[in-house]
């Protein structure tokens, strides 16, 4: 907007001591505006020498004596006894005037002798002396019933939710103003109306937003330091305030005036809203400006500085309902949340399986936090989506993002409203992954569990339209106008989820720590089984060393004195007899191999081994000269070995053990084949993706179901227990200790002859 | 000179039981000195190099209580009077470091006892017939 002369613009040059840029609001300077309220008049004495430095033009309406006689003079030829004798007794508290606050004194203005309210702050070097009319008719015994009806209904107010209402009709009861707003700030500093309470006849606020630019940065700052402001009359022209040549012209710090001049951009803001008269009053919360109690009145009235420090009173009284409600509230929502964080840590334990844990029970990950799309798990190299979710790659790709970006706040958690302002390939996520909560399990960022929320539209009514207008003055001032329309404009913020809560966020934190609880026990539960059953098999290997050893006597025993039996007394025996003896016989050398089995396999186990490089061929053949009378004494069987096999690395005596049982199995299950004749065959083949050389033994026979492939290696496993043939079990399991101490293979297959039987050995890549 | 004597140490009475019923079957059985323990084995000999004749043969298991074969192994080796008398170890253990250990010590033999008794009969029979009658064309050295 071009305007020929902007009023505002010359009155800002004119009130504040130094030029003011005035294209940015921020930097408005308002605790050096250089003027004072028409109500009061301002008199600030050096704290030392109490001496008159700066004075306010209107000190002759209002203490009866024009400035230039008040101006460097000593206070005790400026102020009555009273208010003197006052300064002398704050300036030696602890706590300064606040207690003091207001003075009473008759001041003689004109022929009057006229009752003011005094009031002091101490500023820096200075103390500022306010003088304001007092209204005689406020006595004290009217304060306190006020204040006490004011408390007593504002502490009877139960639910959170009408706490605001209830305050804003409790101080409009007191105060009398035309409209009473309770007025929120968000995290940006944007404000809401949240409730109101008001005259009949006015348009409701309720439900407005303002942007942040309507109370800027340094406004705010001063609410923290003096939290009541009243703007008594708008249209009033102020007191210019006057300093001594003693101070060469250093504008005065006004921060803790009370009456200190009120910005002219604010002023305009005032009067396009139609407002002559605003008093506001901070709510502080956590050191933090919450919000403010804004009053409003169209017409101009002055408000008695008692009402004013008890407005600030009920604020503080307000503030600490309001921490006490919200901590309340913190403390059951997190209760809650406590619970269900604490069943699925006990979910974890139970199940044993972070996957389960998180998701199967009541509680889990998809109902811990309301309004959730869905949730993904990343966890060693497994991943898990929930409900709906952007595919894994995006969520991946949003992991590096945070994790590039770093996380200010913690390296733990990351959250955001509206993922994809900040990270452009979520943007077209908008309607289920708006919002995300990200917890990660360690500092790699490799383990993490992500919440998504889903975008909202949000209707925010904004009290008139929130950008600024620009002025500029034909003599090339420019500055920004305050919001000049205050009708209702809507606004839809489309891409942001609900958002996260600081109890939720506490949750999610809480629940990693839970997680990380759980999964150290189970890792330190893992830990003791793995030594418990190292030390179990050390011991069952000894055992079974030593009770082997100690069995073969008794076995010795039975089978001597049975062969003694049979030699001395044989002929006194029938063909029973006889027969039993066999019998004995038979149960002593199966008892007999069993033990041998069990010996051979705690020696497989343990010890050390010699490696060498061995020629299988010749191991096998004489393995195979070794077995055959007893396997196949009666039996015609074919035996093909392929020439030149390949040597392996190995101990000789565990390849040569391997061997043993790899084809004493063979002749022992060996049937005839599908051209009656019965066969074994030796050889080797390649095995695998990388060609490695492995050896083969198979034998014509039914092939083994498929269904006992991986269990016939384990110990005492037996096909058949009905089977004919004679066997411990055990051999199997040997075969199969022998090749892993070899960091070979075993595996069985149906092929060449029936059954096949292959391996390989790596010892030298251990 | 020799007595025609083996000495036996053996804890395991049935398997001394066996060793006698092998012996007792050959032509001219020596007699067999039964002694439960290297301690006792030890008392015998001492009193026997002494006054009497050596056995020509001592023939001792490992695992005994009080002194076991190999102790008393180590000893009779290490004795001037006793360092010639060949001495076989016999045990169920056919652990090779077993076996290594026992030649370590200076034993003459190892035999791994038999499970059957036949078998230990005929091993008899061969340590009658070699380290017996061997033995007896050796001299004899105090």
């Amino acid at each position: 907007m071009h305007v020929t002369n902007d009023p505002v613009a010359n009155n800002i040059r004119q009130i504040y001591p130094y030029r003011v840029d005035l294209e940015n609001c921020d930097d408005e300077p308002l605790r050096h505006i250089q003027v004072i309220q028409a109500h009061a008049c301002l008199i600030a004495l050096g704290k030392d020498d109490l001496i008159a430095r700066y004075v306010s033009g209107n000190s002759q309406e209002i203490i009866g004596k024009p400035w230039q006689e008040i101006m460097d003079r000593h206070m005790r030829e400026i102020l009555p006894y009273e208010i003197t004798a006052q300064i002398s007794v704050g300036l030696g508290r602890e706590d300064g005037f606040e207690t003091l606050n207001p003075i009473q004194a008759f001041f003689k203005v004109g022929t009057e002798r006229v009752l003011k309210n005094v009031i002091i702050h101490q500023n820096g070097d200075f103390l500022l002396v306010e003088v304001e009319s007092a209204s005689e008719f406020i006595q004290a015994s009217r304060y306190q019933q006020l204040l006490s009806r004011a408390i007593a209904k504002i502490q009877q107010i139960r639910e959170y939710d009408n706490l605001f209402t209830e305050t804003a009709k409790v101080i409009r009861q007191v105060t009398a103003y035309d409209r009473v707003m309770v007025y929120r700030f968000d995290k940006d500093y944007n404000g809401e109306v949240i409730a109101e309470a008001r005259g009949e006849n006015l348009e409701p606020f309720e439900g407005l937003r303002y942007p942040h630019t309507d109370i800027p940065k340094q406004a705010r700052e001063l609410y923290l330091k003096n939290r009541v402001r009243l703007i008594s009359n708008g249209v009033e022209t102020p007191a210019r305030l006057h300093s001594s040549v003693a101070v060469e012209e250093a504008p005065l710090d006004l921060t803790m005036a009370t009456s200190r001049g009120v910005s002219p951009v604010h002023l305009e803001y005032l009067s396009h809203m139609g407002v002559n008269n605003s008093l506001s009053v901070a709510i502080v919360l956590e050191g933090k400006l919450w919000g403010l109690f804004a009053l409003h009145h169209y017409s101009p009235r002055f408000i008695d500085y008692s009402i004013r420090s008890m407005l600030a009173f009920v604020g503080q009284i307000f503030s600490g309902h309001l921490s006490l409600q919200s901590a309340n509230r913190y403390r059951q929502e997190t209760l809650t949340r406590n619970l269900a964080r604490l069943a699925i840590g006990e979910m974890i334990t139970k199940t044993r399986n972070l996957f389960d844990g998180l998701t199967k029970g009541t509680h889990n990950i998809r109902n811990l936090f309301s309004g959730i799309s869905g949730a993904a798990i990343h966890f060693e190299n497994r991943y898990e989506a929930y409900d709906t979710t952007p595919p894994l790659e995006d969520i991946q790709a949003l992991i590096r993002f945070v994790q590039e970006k770093g996380n200010p706040e913690s390296n733990l958690v990351f959250t955001n409203e509206k993922i994809g302002e900040v990270f452009k390939p979520f943007e077209h996520y908008c309607d289920e992954a708006a919002g995300v909560l990200i917890i990660f399990m360690n500092p790699d960022f490799s383990d993490w569990i992500c919440w998504f929320r889903p975008g909202i539209s949000q209707t925010i009514t904004w009290g008139g339209q929130p950008e600024k207008e620009l002025i500029t003055s034909e003599d090339g001032t420019r500055r920004l106008g305050p919001r000049r329309s205050f009708a209702r404009y809507v606004e839809t913020v489309e891409g942001c989820s609900a958002p996260w809560l600081k109890e939720e966020i506490d949750t999610a934190i809480s629940l990693r720590i839970t997680i990380l609880n759980s999964l150290m026990e189970r890792y330190t539960e893992v830990k003791q089984v793995n030594e418990q059953l190292k030390k179990a098999l050390q011991d069952l290997e000894t055992f079974s060393y030593t009770v082997s050893h100690d069995l073969r006597a008794p076995l010795r025993a039975i089978n001597g004195y049975t062969e003694i039996l049979a030699e001395d007394y044989g002929d006194q025996l029938d063909a029973e007899g006889h027969e039993i003896i066999t019998k004995i016989h038979a149960g002593v050398q199966q008892m007999n191999s069993f033990i041998t089995d069990i010996l051979e396999l705690s020696r497989v186990g343990s010890g050390g081994m010699q490696l060498e490089s061995l020629q299988v061929s010749a191991i096998a053949a004489e393995v195979i000269a070794e077995l055959l009378p007893v396997y196949a004494a009666d039996t015609e069987i074919r035996i093909e070995m392929t020439e030149n096999m390949p040597t392996v690395i190995a101990d000789k005596r565990m390849l040569r053990q391997l061997l043993m049982n790899l084809i004493s199995n063979a002749l022992k299950y060996m049937q005839p084949g599908p051209d009656s004749e019965s066969a074994l065959q030796i050889g080797t083949r390649k095995h695998g993706r990388d060609n490695r050389p492995s050896f083969y033994i198979s034998n014509t026979g039914p092939s083994i179901p498929k269904e006992y492939a991986d269990t016939i290696f384990e110990m005492f496993s037996r096909l058949s227990t009905q089977s004919e043939t004679e066997g411990t079990g055990v051999g199997l399991a040997i075969v199969e200790r022998i090749v892993n101490r070899h960091n070979g293979k075993v595996w069985v297959s149906d092929d060449i002859l029936g059954v096949t039987f292959n391996f390989y050995l790596a010892p030298e890549q251990l | 000179m020799y007595a025609n004597q083996i000495l036996l140490a053996e804890d395991d009475s049935t398997d001394a039981e066996f060793f006698q019923r092998a012996l007792r079957r050959l032509d001219s059985p020596p007699e067999l000195v039964w002694c439960k323990n290297g301690l006792e084995a030890l008392e015998g000999l001492s009193d026997v190099t002494n006054s009497k004749l050596l056995p020509r043969l001592a023939i001792l298991d490992i695992k005994m209580p009080g002194m076991s074969g190999l102790e008393l192994l180590a000893k009779l080796k290490s004795d001037e009077r006793t360092k010639n008398l060949p001495v076989i170890i016999m045990s169920s253990s056919d652990e090779p470091q077993d076996i290594a250990m026992a030649y370590d010590y200076g034993a003459n033999g190892y035999l791994v006892k038999p499970n059957r008794f036949q078998d230990l009969r005929e091993l008899v029979n061969s340590i009658n017939s070699f380290w017996i009658k061997t033995n007896r064309l050796r001299p004899m050295v105090m």
